[in-house]
């Protein structure tokens, strides 16, 4: 009898229960892990993607040069960006200020800087820390040959 | 109970693998999604950098060109620039606080949008390296004709500026090297003068004595202003006023030499061999007319001074009695001084074969309608009873010639009533005189100064004589010569009529017909023939009494003036005594007198070209001379075909687009608009530049480059600063002290759309292959510096009334008394395009 009953055995309830408790302690905190590292992807690839979009939008502006990227916002190029982003999930902000360069002679055309600054945030992300991206770059007028 | 024994504890085995599976599957999901966190950071961190670090450079650029020129306490590239003791070849670095204002903009946009410390994360710095441009030697064969010398303010050098921006540890630099010239925008030697005329010969197209005069009544002239007014605290020059003033800065060499006034250069061929053969006919020859009934020193006026003031003396001393002196006086005293051969003076001088008997009175004047027209006169003496025979003289002379030659001899032999060029200004008369006591002069605009050159004045002396009996007679010219080529006399005389014979009253009746005097005159002559000295009465020692034409250095008149301001009646001998001798020149030549040796090497014009005047300005066939000058200068693109064809075929003027500061009004046509340009801007496009009705801001040259095929360059309408304001009075003023330099193979001026008369236009102007063009139906006024070939002012100024160049002391004023605003002068750019270079280097960390 006991002999078969030894045969028999399996594992006991002891044993199935520390098995499960040490799963549920182990698998817990890489279950932690792996959300951080979704997040951490979501968050590489939103940056990644917004970067792309940010620096694209810069590199569009320095193309334009500094009369048409006063008005980023409304060239065909930058609304296709802008387009293309959306669908993607991703919102483009422009925003310029102009800056007067001083001092001027008496008279003369006003010169400025043109500071351009690009905000991309993602959309309908689940997590709360996808970063908000700027960019900046700054503009002088290049046909202004007086100086 | 052994198969037993080996499950036993299997499961933890299973879970503990499961488990560590799990583990290594979770760390690596953290290690991998972590590095990919990260890099994304770094690439968005690493962008960020880059952007600020380029717009760092950006906006370097940016104010640098602006600080480039404008002066301040804190801006040391301004004053490093254009310092003369600069070291060269080595590296400079910009001041630290310099460099931060230059980048302030993007400082505080990267403190205030990503947080990043502009004292640790933004670290900017610049530095140049200058050298010296060089100056032009041109050579012809083994000898040097003129250099340029290396202007020690002139410079040229790399600026590298290097911008390293970090943020959250990633770090970008961007690094930019770009040219940059400081180049004056005068241009030597041509800034120290009023009006540079390469070749004043008539062989060599120039031609000024065209227009007639009537009493004092120009109806066209050329009139020049040597700027004296702009000197600081001369603001009420007047010539008469301020002779001691004038006479002493004239007279100043070297480093001390005062510029203004600007200086007059008129040139002949060095290589030509010819004799000085530039020749200028005085205006107005209705000077200190007498009223014959009262003729004395208080009833004379200087009716019509205009540069009558600048000829010798007149011989009517008031130790005399105001009018007249004695036959012997004036051949013992006067007659040498007058330019006349002087007879004989006999016996230990004691005894001349003359007595006081007679008396003589000689006055000077220039050109002038009287002096060939006996209907117009205003009393003693009758200008053309002593003159018209010399004109017939001339005509006979002219018309043996034909065709071109005929052209030539016309300038040669200018007729006496015809001047059109006042190299001093003019002294002019205002109204028309009714009677010698009515007359007044405005003498405010008689504007001395130094001409350079061969140059020669042209005037007339008119000889009258008073009989014992108290007859006034006007001697007529007469020329009895044969001509020295041996040709046949212009008028040729009876062969009773010799040289050593006393003419018989109908002889000399004969003779003064033939030379057509006047008719009444000849008569009055003949009635009065007994009572004239018996030597008058031989033709040979008459001819060196009587009324003539005479010429002398121009720069005597000088001297002159200041001797009747004086009311001296000798030779001057004042400070300004040795600039007189002839000729004035920036280089030592082959005969020149000793005297002039020291005026000469000490030439002002020599601080930046040493050479003979005449190779300033090069033939046509050496206009490649100016290239080597200006394009090591040149701050500007070369547009390469300003002209251009844009898509839909519309044309369009790059000089405009890049130039003209509001180019839709300016196409459109308003008026006003503003060329801004500072530097030297080099053309190589055929097509005319037109510049219509335009102001213009800053320290800029136009060259329009004749060996590269630049065209004319066309003025219409007024052109002046823009900061002087539309009021005409207000044109003057200039305060931002711009100004404005151009250079073509030729250059034209329209005067008819000028808002007033006359046209007003503020620049220098080299017309270098041909000829100034000035046309339309206003006259006009060159506030600046006129550098012409040759100069006919016939063909050069059709434009109505008298045109006028006023020197601007902007070119040279300044140098000495006032350095500061010399070196505004000086222009630094950062060349690019074809010019320079402007070269970029990224790096990512």
């Amino acid at each position: 009898m006991t002999d078969s009953r030894r045969r028999r055995s399996a594992f006991s309830l002891i044993e199935i229960l520390v098995v499960v408790m040490l799963l549920s302690a182990g698998i817990l905190p890489i279950y932690s892990l792996m959300k951080s590292g979704q997040r951490r992807i979501v968050r590489a690839d939103t940056r990644v993607i917004a970067t792309l979009y940010g620096a694209s939008a810069i590199e569009l502006a320095r193309t334009l040069g500094y009369a048409r990227a006063q008005k980023l916002n409304m060239e065909k190029d930058f609304v296709e960006l802008r387009e293309n982003a959306a669908k993607n999930g991703f919102n483009l902000e422009f925003a310029c200020n102009l800056q007067p360069l001083l001092p001027l002679p008496k008279g003369a055309k006003p010169v400025h800087l043109l500071r351009v600054i690009v905000t991309v945030t993602a959309n309908n992300r689940t997590f709360t820390d996808i970063p908000v991206l700027r960019f900046v770059t700054i503009l002088t007028d290049p046909r202004y040959n007086y100086y | 109970m052994a198969r037993t024994e080996r499950r036993r504890g299997s499961v933890f085995l299973m879970a503990l693998t499961a488990l560590t599976v799990l583990f290594i599957l979770g760390f690596s999901i953290t290690y991998f999604t972590g590095s990919e966190d990260m890099s994304s950071a770094v690439s968005y961190e690493s962008e960020v950098a880059f952007n600020l670090a380029e717009s760092a450079v950006e906006e370097f650029v940016a104010r640098l060109k602006n600080s480039l020129n404008h002066d301040d306490a804190n801006n040391q590239l301004y004053k490093v620039l254009r310092a003369n003791n600069t070291k060269t070849e080595e590296k400079i670095p910009l001041d630290a606080p310099q460099v931060a204002r230059l980048t302030s903009y993007t400082r505080e946009t990267a403190k205030q949008v990503f947080g990043i410390s502009v004292d640790r994360g933004f670290v900017i710095d610049a530095v140049i390296v200058l050298k010296h441009i060089n100056g032009v030697e041109a050579k012809s064969g083994n000898k040097t004709l003129y250099n340029i010398k290396k202007d020690f303010k002139e410079k040229q050098g790399e600026l590298t500026v290097n911008a390293s921006v970090t943020y959250r540890g990633q770090t970008a630099k961007v690094s930019l090297s770009f040219l940059i010239r400081v180049v004056k925008t005068f241009v030597p030697p041509f800034n120290y003068f009023t009006l540079y005329v390469k070749d004043g010969t008539v062989f060599g197209n120039s031609h000024f004595n065209y227009s007639p005069s009537d009493i004092g009544a120009q109806a066209k002239n050329l009139r020049l202003d040597h700027g004296w007014r702009s000197i600081p605290g001369q603001e009420k020059f007047d010539a008469l006023d301020n002779v001691a003033y004038w006479e002493n800065a004239l007279s100043l060499t070297g480093n001390n030499a005062q510029v203004p006034p600007g200086r007059v250069y008129m040139g002949q061929d060095p290589e030509a061999n010819m004799p000085p053969s530039i020749i200028l006919q005085s205006t107005n020859g209705t000077k200190l007319l007498t009223e014959i009934t009262s003729d004395g020193g208080n009833s004379r006026r200087p009716l019509n001074a205009q540069e009558n003031l600048f000829l010798k003396f007149d011989v009517v001393p008031s130790s005399e009695g105001g009018s007249w002196v004695g036959m012997k006086d004036y051949v013992k005293k006067y007659m040498e001084l007058q330019g006349q051969e002087k007879t004989k003076d006999g016996l230990l001088g004691l005894w001349t074969g003359w007595n006081n008997d007679t008396k003589v009175r000689l006055i000077n004047v220039g050109s002038d309608k009287i002096l060939t027209d006996t209907k117009e006169t205003l009393g003693e003496p009758t200008f053309g009873n002593a003159m018209i025979s010399f004109n017939n003289y001339r005509n006979q002379r002219i018309a043996r010639s034909s065709g071109n030659e005929k052209l030539l001899v016309e300038r040669l032999y200018p007729e006496p009533a015809n001047s059109g060029l006042d190299l001093f200004g003019t002294a002019e008369l205002e109204g028309k005189p009714s009677s010698p006591k009515d007359g007044r002069i405005n003498t405010r605009n008689i504007s001395p100064t130094l001409v350079y050159g061969q140059v020669w004045r042209m005037y007339y002396r008119i000889v009258s004589i008073m009989t014992k009996s108290g007859k006034r007679l006007e001697l007529p010219f007469i020329n009895i010569d044969r001509p020295a080529d041996g040709s046949a006399p212009p008028i040729p005389v009876p062969e009773d009529i010799k040289p050593g014979t006393n003419l018989t009253a109908t002889q000399a009746q004969n003779l003064f017909t033939l030379f057509g005097v006047p008719k009444d005159h000849v008569q009055a002559l003949v009635d009065n023939w007994n009572e004239i000295p018996e030597g008058l009465t031989e033709m040979k020692k008459y001819q060196n009494f009587m009324s003539d034409a005479g010429v002398e250095p121009y720069n005597a008149g000088l001297g002159n003036l200041i001797q009747r301001v004086a009311g001296k009646q000798e030779v001057y001998a004042g400070p300004l005594k040795d600039h007189l001798i002839p000729f004035l020149a920036n280089e030592p030549y082959s005969g020149m007198p000793s005297q002039l040796s020291s005026i000469v090497t000490q030439s002002p014009i020599r601080e930046f070209y040493e050479g003979d005047l005449w190779y300033a300005l090069p033939d046509m066939g050496d206009a490649y001379l100016m290239d080597f000058y200006f394009i090591p200068r040149s701050t500007e693109d070369f547009f390469r075909g300003r002209t251009t064809i844009s898509i839909g075929g519309s044309v369009y003027d790059r000089f405009h687009f890049k130039y003209i500061n509001d180019v839709g009004n300016y196409l459109s046509g308003t008026k006003g608009q503003v060329i801004e340009l500072n530097g030297i801007l080099a053309l190589n496009d055929a097509e005319t530049l037109r510049l219509n009705r335009l102001r213009f801001r800053g320290h800029g040259v136009i060259y329009s480059s004749p060996m590269m095929g630049g065209g004319a360059v066309s003025i219409q309408g007024d052109l002046f600063p823009a900061a002087a304001g539309e009021a005409a009075a207000g044109r003057d003023s200039n305060p931002e002290r711009d100004m404005l330099t151009i250079i073509a193979p030729q250059i034209e001026i329209d005067t008819s759309t000028a808002d007033a008369d006359p046209c007003y236009i503020e620049a220098n102007l080299i017309s270098v292959n041909q000829p100034i063009i000035v046309k339309g139906s206003k006259s006009v006024r060159i506030r600046g510096q006129l550098v012409v070939p040759s100069l006919n002012i016939k063909d050069s100024f059709q434009t109505p009334g008298q045109n006028v160049i006023e020197y601007n002391p902007l070119n040279t004023i300044w140098r000495k008394d006032k350095p500061m605003i010399m070196d505004e002068l000086y222009v630094a750019k950062i060349v690019t395009g074809g010019v320079g270079k402007f070269e970029w280097k990224y790096e990512h960390d």
